[in-house]
């Protein structure tokens, strides 16, 4: 695969999802990636046809590891032309039996715990730098959050797209020898160190008589009491927002000497 | 009408990010919340709305092919809603957060909506490719992203010129005693979302109820 193709390989994946549908999902996205190559490896237009039409078959997965079934299935399609012992099917089903494991790592890695993560180590430093008014670094947080996500993501993209060219279906053992769960477990311990710290932080920021520290503890445990009983985020927001405006009545009919 | 115009064209090219190209993650109510506050003339107030969000609804994921509730939409609209009623007050922007936190269902349900109208066009494009016209595959995925960006650019400019005229009427009805506990809401639900990704972080926390 020349690099030409490859970096239009790398840049169409993005697009994976365009034309997300219910019917077949990624099925139009995962051809649109895989163009640039069947030209190339098709060059006359009615032998493409049929390689093109295998691949809009139903196709799913995480697009920040897909680029893994788009290494193999791209060397997969030159070993075909070139003659190899190798079947249309094999190519099919490898696919789509990889496609789902895959997509739960990726979910659960990507989605769930890395942006979890560096939400949080960005939340850290805008607490921290919340009250200090001359600070200029306002867009530090956000930046900050985009710079350590997508290191990972784009770098991941780019690597495992060379990396499942060149070494294949052994590929697909490696991905089952990998410990996700370990590193997943590993990310959310460092992550509940750093919650301990921006809690602890914050309760101190705000630590100016006893009243009010209660009213914090109190908050903290309600939440924690909903969200154990299952409350959705929205429903949580509104049952904190009423409690909230119950504590400033309160404040205000009893002359109570509360937060305020 | 001109800034209306231009805000929702923007949000409209942040939402692209969810899911019709790139997943880089401009999308998250924290990078959207400095950026509209920057452009309503508020940042820092947009960083800590951002915060909440992320907090708050951080367990929101789009695991397979469940389409999740748009954090986008609600960060946006409760900056642009909250900074429109009233400039320096916290009560306002939580009060537009209320009132903005259903329109991810909403803005949820419209998503939904256009990708079973991509099965039409995937259609179209099987159709095409099978009698030939490969260079449908281009279009479709050109198609898909028209309509991603048209339906949250609709959406966005509806919703805004809606509250824009509706909100800042009912929040000056409101009682003090309900504006300060929208304030107080201001820096308690920070400690909620703690509450929230505390329960989510740990794998073995106790739940009140079985699944």
């Amino acid at each position: 695969m020349k690099y030409a193709i490859f970096l239009s390989m790398l840049w169409r994946s993005l697009f994976l999802q365009a034309l997300w549908n219910f019917e077949r999902m990624q099925n139009i996205g995962f051809a649109y990636v895989l163009l640039p190559l069947l030209k190339k490896i098709y060059p006359d237009k009615d032998d493409r046809k049929a390689a093109v039409i295998r691949h809009l078959e139903f196709f799913n997965t995480n697009p920040y590891v897909v680029n893994f079934i788009f290494g193999f299935i791209a060397a997969m399609e030159e070993d075909l032309v070139k003659g190899k012992d190798l079947t249309k099917e094999q190519i099919s089903s490898l696919k789509i039996n990889v496609a789902g494991p895959l997509a739960a790592i990726g979910d659960k890695f990507f989605w769930a715990t890395w942006r979890s993560f560096t939400a949080l180590l960005s939340i850290s430093l805008i607490i921290y730098f919340h009250d200090i008014n001359d600070f200029r670094g306002t867009w530090l947080p956000p930046l900050f959050f985009l710079l350590i996500y997508n290191i990972l993501t784009v770098f991941f993209r780019y690597w495992s797209l060379r990396i499942s060219y060149r070494y294949r279906k052994k590929v697909v053992k490696l991905i089952t020898k990998m410990e996700f769960r370990y590193l997943i477990n590993a990310v959310r311990y460092i992550g509940l160190l750093f919650l301990v710290f921006i809690l602890v932080f914050y309760l101190y920021l705000n630590f100016s008589n006893i009243q009010q520290l209660a009213v914090f503890i109190l908050i903290l445990l309600l939440s924690m009491l909903f969200i154990m009983l299952q409350f959705v985020p929205a429903i949580l927001l509104y049952s904190i927002i009423a409690i909230c405006i119950g504590i400033s009545w309160l404040n205000s009919v009893l002359q109570l000497n509360l937060y305020m | 009408m001109l800034e209306v115009l231009y805000i929702s064209f923007l949000a409209a090219i942040f939402n692209l990010d969810i899911t019709a190209f790139g997943q880089f993650m401009i999308s998250r109510p924290i990078v959207c919340g400095p950026v509209f506050g920057y452009l309503l003339g508020d940042i820092k107030s947009g960083l800590w709305m951002g915060m909440i969000v992320e907090l708050l609804w951080i367990k929101i994921i789009p695991m397979g092919a469940a389409v999740p509730h748009d954090t986008t939409a609600i960060t946006i609209l409760s900056m642009v809603w909250g900074l429109n009623t009233a400039k320096d007050s916290y009560g306002a922007l939580i009060f537009a957060l209320m009132l903005a936190a259903p329109s991810g269902i909403l803005s949820r349900k419209l998503d939904i909506w256009v990708r079973y109208l991509n099965v039409e066009v995937a259609h179209w494009v099987e159709k095409g490719v099978a009698s030939g016209k490969e260079s449908r595959i281009n279009k479709g995925i050109l198609i898909g992203v028209l309509l991603f960006f048209l339906k949250a650019f609709l959406f966005y400019f509806v919703l805004i010129c809606l509250g824009n005229s509706m909100i800042p009427r009912l929040y000056s009805h409101l009682n003090v005693a309900v504006t300060n506990g929208l304030n107080l809401a201001w820096w308690l639900l920070p400690l909620t979302g703690f509450a929230v990704i505390l329960v989510s972080f740990h794998n073995k926390f106790p739940t009140l109820i079985k699944k």
